[in-house]
């Protein structure tokens, strides 16, 4: 089996996305795992993973790598926070917001098995509430994937106060969250479109087939 | 480093007491119990199925006479073998002579085989594990009872245990509980028609686990409705005064009220001819498609359009030329995707809106197609069109059946005058697209000129243009 490097800690297997483990031996979501060359690698299941669907379907640059720090917001159960976590190693930190108590007792637990993952639970459209744990630290970039009716809002809020200058922000957008009648194009335009001023918005991609009715907005912050 | 693993260390014991006091509240413990309910139902049924289709092998007619579960398996756990179903046995178990009779005479005449005492000692291990599920079942149930009589005495005892549970599993605590309005009380369990209505323009529910209230199911059809608004207006009250002062009863006297009202329902008279009116609207059904001709429609009503000259298209009106009033009155929605040159937008903000048209906003591009406006750049050329031509409107854009359109047709909004129509002549420079009519189904229009760069909606989102309520009435 060939292994491509995409980016920085993506690769990819026959043609199935994959990221190091980095915690050898260990599943987090029932995943696959490889080992080629004394290397040990967890399959990423793009249907199961907004940011992994995402690169499937074209996106080339995550903007992280090894030290980065980033914001995950909607960290749920930890199934893509894990691969961001495999892509920063250890000396990188990822700080994963979730609203849910329910989540966040695996996502806990998987914090306690990786030393560079750190729970909040908070509600993200408050970023003031968690800014004193994120005191003194600059993020490289900020995933989001929250299934609300302000999700542009909650972006915006959180980059003002964390992303730094020209960092990358992902933003998942559930468009059947917004708006359950309009058609997706126009709910994503009217989002990007809030987004504008501060950020410069790179590239929309659609997630089908992966997740129906969502889109991935790429942009960095001016 | 130090300072992100302590950071990390702090925040992980931090989360954890979070989740801790999250769950110290007792009313997760009655959502999880309602939705045990209905699974252990569902369980139980599907191994007693089982069960007795085993031992039908030995006594298929038992499984035909006691078709209550409960007997049926007290029976089969206790005696077990058809030769020792003795009347004086069976009537340990079963109260009524003739069954007890019947049972009786058909273990005598029985066309089951023999059973080896192996075998059958399986069933009945089976049959008493069934019983036990049985019987978690009627003790969760009590459980829940006594739950929701501490947690939420005043909701449970005017909604009842199950509806109350049910309800406060759908919230999920009893805080949220106290700030629900009692129209959202009264529609939990109804979402799926509740949006229904709001997106395809259906009726609206009236009810949703209230429907299972004693005092509702008990009511007349047209008092169903009337009922659960009272209930559920009174259950806000209960709601709150759960929450915030839970030592007081104030269902009691709701009740009586509850009650009254009722007994006031039932003894109201209703004119015959009035409640005629008021049952359940047929909901329109689809139209079957119809392959429209490129010629007159024969059914089509006069004035409504022309006749097609020249194998040329037929349209209905064309592009209202400068200073006439475009639209006929009916607001166009601004096409999905980048139109960056013609800004739709702006000229609607203008128009103002009236009476029927100011619900519109969520409404796709009017299918209706009462004179389209045109769009420039991205317009069909007429060659790869169907004809538009006297296409009545499709029931399913927010109006109601098409028996109503003949009455709407009277309102066509400001300003249009078929009289001032322009004639049809042949060589007239006419803009394109500006048709009468629904946009023909299908995908034959490529726009003409640049597409747009990042959006490309069809392929894109893998749905139609024009939005979710065309889909539903293309097939």
């Amino acid at each position: 089996m060939k292994v491509l490097k995409l980016m920085e800690g993506v690769y990819s297997i026959d043609s199935m996305l994959a990221t190091e483990n980095l915690v050898k031996g260990e599943k987090v979501y029932g995943e696959k795992l490889i080992e080629i060359e004394g290397k040990e690698y967890r399959l990423w299941n793009p249907n199961r993973s907004k940011v992994g669907a995402s690169i499937k379907k074209g996106l080339k640059n995550l903007h992280i790598g090894k030290g980065s720090k980033v914001l995950y917001l909607g960290a749920a159960e930890g199934t893509t926070a894990s691969h961001l976590s495999d892509i920063i190693e250890k000396t990188g930190t990822l700080f994963g917001v979730d609203i849910s108590a329910r989540s966040m007792r695996k996502f806990i637990y998987l914090c306690e098995q990786r030393e560079n993952m750190v729970p909040i639970l908070a509600d993200a459209e408050q970023p003031n509430l968690y800014k004193e744990y994120l005191e003194g630290f600059s993020i490289d970039a900020i995933f989001q994937d929250v299934s609300q009716k302000n999700q542009a809002e909650i972006f915006l809020k959180n980059a003002r106060v964390y992303l730094k200058h020209g960092a990358y922000g992902f933003l998942a957008v559930k468009a059947r969250s917004i708006n359950s009648s309009e058609t997706v194009a126009k709910i994503v335009e009217e989002e990007a479109k809030m987004l504008e001023k501060e950020f410069e918005i790179l590239e929309i991609i659609s997630l089908e087939p992966f997740e129906k009715e969502h889109a991935m907005i790429y942009c960095k912050k001016k | 480093m130090d300072k992100i693993e302590e950071l990390r260390k702090k925040l992980i014991s931090s989360a954890k007491k979070q989740v801790q006091e999250k769950y110290s509240s007792k009313d997760v413990h009655i959502i999880k119990a309602v939705n045990l309910l209905e699974d252990l139902d569902a369980a139980s049924n599907l191994l007693i199925e089982q069960v007795r289709e085993w031992y039908s092998f030995h006594f298929p007619e038992l499984s035909e006479i006691a078709k209550e579960s409960e007997t049926y398996l007290k029976l089969l756990f206790e005696i077990g073998e058809r030769k020792k179903f003795s009347e004086q046995k069976v009537s340990e178990f079963v109260q009524e002579k003739e069954m007890v009779n019947e049972i009786v005479n058909a273990s005598k005449n029985s066309m089951g085989s023999d059973i080896d005492e192996k075998d059958l000692k399986e069933i009945q291990m089976l049959a008493l594990n069934c019983m036990n599920l049985k019987q978690e079942r009627e003790f969760l149930s009590k459980y829940l009872e006594e739950n929701m009589k501490k947690e939420l005495p005043n909701f449970g005892e005017i909604a009842g245990a199950i509806i109350g549970a049910k309800i406060l599993a759908k919230i999920g605590s009893k805080k949220k509980l106290a700030f629900l309005p009692a129209s959202t009380i009264q529609l939990i369990g109804a979402e799926k028609a509740l949006f229904l209505h709001f997106k395809q323009g259906a009726k609206s529910p009236k009810y949703g686990f209230l429907y299972q209230h004693p005092l509702v199911k008990a009511a007349k059809y047209h008092n169903k409705g009337k009922l659960a608004r009272t209930i559920a207006a009174k259950l806000a009250i209960a709601a709150k005064a759960d929450y915030f002062s839970p030592e007081k009863n104030v269902a009691e006297k709701m009740k009586k009220q509850i009650e009254k009202r009722a007994e006031e329902l039932e003894n109201m008279k209703f004119d015959e001819k009035e409640l005629k009116e008021r049952k359940p609207e047929q909901r329109f059904e689809p139209r079957e498609r119809q392959e429209h001709p490129r010629e007159f429609r024969q059914d089509s009503k006069p004035g409504f359009g022309r006749k097609p000259e020249f194998g040329r298209e037929s349209r209905f009106g064309r592009k209202p030329s400068f200073g006439e009033r475009s639209n006929f009155g009916f607001r166009r929605e601004p096409r999905q995707g980048f139109r960056k040159d013609f800004d739709s937008n702006s000229m609607q903000e203008r128009r103002p809106r009236f009476g029927r048209e100011k619900g519109t906003e969520f409404r796709r591009n009017p299918g209706t197609g009462f004179g389209r406006r045109p769009e420039s750049e991205f317009e069909r050329k007429p060659f790869e069109r169907e004809s538009t031509f006297g296409r009545t409107p499709r029931p399913g854009f927010g109006r109601k059946s098409s028996t109503e359109f003949g009455r709407e047709r009277k309102s066509f909004g400001q300003g249009f005058d078929s009289r001032k129509r322009q004639e049809h002549r042949p060589g007239v420079q006419r803009e394109e697209g500006s048709g009468f009519g629904e946009k023909p189904r299908g995908n034959k229009f490529k726009p003409a000129g640049n597409k747009p760069s990042t959006f490309k909606e069809k392929k894109f989102f893998g749905k139609s243009k024009f939005g979710p309520k065309r889909n539903k009435f293309r097939n």
